[in-house]
């Protein structure tokens, strides 16, 4: 007599090979999401910002997307698995089981794969987090100690959010147990090619363009303030866009070609459109999934990597000079001293610089800061420092602004779309709340005239970002009209700005030993070669992250559709015995076997690089540097990953033609 | 997952016969076998006759100058198989096609110019039609399988 458990048992060691690999994704994106819970929960405040968002953010983010990859395998897999099994379930019905008894059987079997999966992802995961916690660690703040305990935290989010996960997949498949149809012995798949009508698939073509083309224009807007928002607007509309387009619009133009065969059609044709026509509906499923999330994949690998390898031009957007004292001359002299001492070449400014607390400013801000040109212009060799980062890329040195003019340096809050409206606005630092077109329309401009026109607005910064105030560079003249101005009012303050530049990039590192000597005193300002390196180890595990989940990712996809075209390979088996008994030779078959992989690989790549260039473009307005090389380079990965992915299902297809030819023989 | 239109030009195909002709014989084959109403029909769509008639209709439509065929009329009834048969005997008569069937039914067999009956996998025994009516060949095959003791007998 045997108990159910033993059912159990003997069942799933009957369906090893699936199992374990179900399980084993399951348990891989179980382990993945506890790393990046994990760092979510633990990772320093320090270590924030990538990009404008914090870290917990980001491995929140990382965290969410591999729920939503895991979930979406978890729930195509059960698809296959309950197709798979319909005969099983079948006999078992036969043998005397009821439906519920069927499903309790079958649930339990999943629940008991779902439990180890999770409990194996779990521990995984707490291991693997310790390594990376250690590299999080050495990257950003190597000589801290933080004590690291097993993070019941990310332990329990795991669990909680994998279980939802499974006891969902578990509704799935009692749902599709208790629907079941009564067993179908018959090889012949029942299902028949969709009809789709020549209007309709028109239509549907249309509506696919406009929903897609809806999604591609609103992607611009997530880079802006509160932009996060449309997010799911732009994914849904290109998700629905793809379906369409894939399931209606192609599988409309597929019938058409076919129609116009009029049933004349070439065996490589029989082949490839048939087969494909057959089974539209549930490979549009798939590979609309596929395509929207390798665009995500992409953007953020291409983003990832963007940053990584901008860091240092960020760097100097963000810090335009190697060393900065404020209020510091006695320091500053100091500094100066030891350089020499070390035999250092370098430039010295010494910045005469105004900050202005204007009515309309807030506590929270810092007010103006009001910088006189004349003294940060470089000239000759020191020339060539200067401009480094992406705002004149040609590296000219930017012209003085017009007496009565002021340059904004917008720094972080550079929003490159508002670029052109702030220009041409007129601005008094004595009244930030209140500067109003119509002094411009007036022509009133000159700091006694009502303010100073903004003759342009820069995403970066003046001087290095750790000098509080929004950052103005005015003719020094028009410093020392408003120090004027506010003499005697608490409005003003004065700030004396030394800034130092090493001229030799190889020895910033040696320059910064003679700035740490000083040791650490309240108002000294982060130094170029500390944040240079932090936010390339920053960058550098984002760029790890995102190439890890990409890899992950491009993998799983790809080997889920070569898996489903040796499940389709297995199902047309007789159709090529009776090709082949028809005299049709292994060449000619080979020829529609290409054509079908061409147009499963090919459908899904050219439509997921149509997404991810638009997404790109979208994201590009995060980066300061231009996306187009990691861009290009992801792309030409995914392609590559892809068709080598193809090549293993022609192999895969060749392999079984010959077995009809062996078989055929005996 | 081709339609039966698809199916029997499926072997067209391979050679280079023109669209006009290959249409004009489908045309004939599909009429003689009833299949014409069927045309754009998938094989789920078919019984087991009529998947049957798609397939004799497959294998006769590039005429070829010989044809094995196991149990043709296995799936058909009667009204379906002497159609079959008679497409059979009109090919064989008009255009010299040779055709090589294994049966077990008296009646399919009694079609053939010649007939070898098998006994336990060695031959036993053959009768030819020669200028008889097919009534007449009939009866002569069933007495030959009366003797044979029925049960284990193939006529070829």
């Amino acid at each position: 007599m045997w108990t159910r458990f033993d059912w159990i048992v003997r069942s799933m060691r009957a369906n090893a090979s699936s199992y374990v690999f179900y399980g084993f994704a399951l348990a891989c994106s179980a382990a993945l999401y506890f790393i990046f819970a994990f760092l979510q929960n633990e990772a320093p405040a320090e270590s924030a910002a990538v990009g404008g968002f914090r870290s917990a953010e980001v491995f929140q983010a990382a965290g969410i997307l591999t729920v939503l990859i895991g979930g979406a395998f978890v729930f195509r897999a059960n698809r296959l698995f309950l197709k798979r099994r319909s005969r099983e379930i079948g006999l078992y019905q036969l043998a005397g089981l009821s439906r519920l008894e069927v499903a309790r059987l079958l649930l339990a079997e999943q629940a008991l794969l779902g439990a180890a999966a999770l409990l194996m992802g779990t521990c995984a995961g707490a291991l693997a987090s310790r390594f990376f916690w250690l590299l999080l660690l050495k990257l950003i703040d190597a000589g801290r100690e933080v004590p690291l305990s097993f993070s019941g935290t990310a332990a329990l989010q795991t669990i909680g959010v994998f279980a939802g996960l499974i006891v969902l997949a578990l509704v799935q498949i009692g749902i599709g147990i208790l629907r079941s149809p009564l067993p179908r012995f018959e090889a012949v798949a029942r299902s028949l090619p969709a009809k789709e009508t020549e209007g309709r698939a028109a239509l549907a073509g249309l509506a696919s363009a406009a929903l897609i083309a809806a999604g591609y224009s609103l992607a611009d807007r997530i880079a802006r303030p509160q932009g996060l928002a449309i997010l799911p607007i732009v994914l849904g509309a290109a998700l629905a866009g793809t379906y369409l387009l894939l399931r209606v619009a192609i599988g409309g133009l597929l019938a058409y070609i076919r129609s116009r065969q009029n049933g004349h059609l070439s065996i490589a044709q029989s082949l490839s459109l048939a087969p494909i026509m057959h089974r539209m509906k549930s490979t549009a499923n798939s590979l609309t999934w596929i395509t929207i999330l390798s665009a995500l994949m992409l953007t953020l690998l291409a983003l990832a990597s963007s940053l990584y390898y901008s860091a240092e031009t960020e760097s100097r957007a963000m810090m335009p000079d190697d060393f900065v004292f404020e209020n510091m001359p006695h320091q500053a002299q100091a500094f100066e001293a030891r350089l020499e001492q070390k035999a250092l070449v370098f430039t010295h400014r010494s910045v005469p610089a105004l900050r202005v607390r204007g009515a309309g400013d807030t506590p929270q801000n810092a007010g103006s800061l009001l910088l006189p040109a004349e003294s940060l212009v470089y000239a000759g060799e020191e020339a060539a420092a200067w401009h480094i980062s992406g705002a004149d890329p040609g590296g000219a040195l930017p012209d003085l602004p017009g007496p009565g003019e002021a340059f904004a340096y917008r720094g972080l809050e550079r929003q490159p779309l508002r670029e052109g409206r702030d220009a041409g606005r007129v601005w008094n630092p004595l009244h930030p709340g209140m500067d109003t077109e119509e002094r411009a329309g007036r022509g009133e401009t000159g700091l006694s005239g009502g303010g100073l026109r903004i003759a342009r607005s820069l995403d970066r910064y003046a001087v290095n970002y750790s000098v509080r105030g929004r950052q103005f560079v005015v003719r020094a003249a028009g410093v020392q009209e408003l120090r004027m101005q506010c003499r005697n009012s608490a409005l003003c303050e004065e700030v004396r700005l030394d800034l130092y530049r090493i001229a030799d990039p190889n020895r910033r590192a040696a320059a910064s030993e003679a700035y740490a000597d000083d040791g650490a005193r309240p108002g000294m300002h982060p130094y170029f070669v500390f944040f240079y390196r932090e936010s390339l180890h920053k960058f550098g595990l984002l760029l790890f992250i995102a190439a890890f989940l990409g890899f992950v990712f491009l993998v799983s996809t790809g080997s889920l559709l070569y898996l489903r075209q040796m499940a389709e390979a297995d199902a047309e088996k007789p159709d090529y015995a009776v090709l082949r008994r028809l005299g049709i030779d292994e060449r000619e078959m080979m020829a529609g076997a290409v054509r079908k992989q061409l147009f499963v690989f090919a459908v899904p790549l050219a439509i997921g690089l149509l997404h991810s260039i638009f997404a790109v473009r979208a994201a590009s307005a995060l980066a300061l540097s231009n996306l187009f090389v990691p861009a290009a380079a992801a792309l030409l990965l995914y392609t590559l990953t892809y068709l080598s992915f193809a090549a293993l299902s022609v192999r895969g297809y060749r392999r079984m033609i010959r077995e009809t030819a062996e078989r055929d023989m005996v | 997952m081709l339609t039966v239109k698809e199916n029997v030009l499926l072997p067209v195909s391979l050679g280079r016969m023109p669209k006009a002709e290959a249409e004009e014989r489908f045309r004939r084959i599909a009429a003689e076998l009833e299949l014409l109403d069927l045309a754009a029909r998938y094989p789920s769509e078919l019984s087991g006759g009529q998947r049957q008639r798609t397939s004799a209709a497959r294998a006769l439509i590039r005429e070829p100058s010989i044809v094995f065929a196991d149990e043709p009329t296995g799936a058909l009834d009667s009204k379906s198989a002497s159609s079959l048969l008679g497409l059979m005997e009109r090919l064989n008569r008009v255009q010299g096609v040779t055709f090589l069937m294994a049966t077990h039914d008296p009646a399919v067999s009694s079609y053939c110019s010649r007939v070898v009956f098998l006994r336990d996998g060695a031959i036993y025994s053959e009768v030819y039609k020669g200028e008889r009516s097919r009534q007449a060949f009939f009866k002569e095959i069933l007495n030959v399988q009366a003797v044979l003791g029925g049960d284990h007998v193939d006529t070829l």
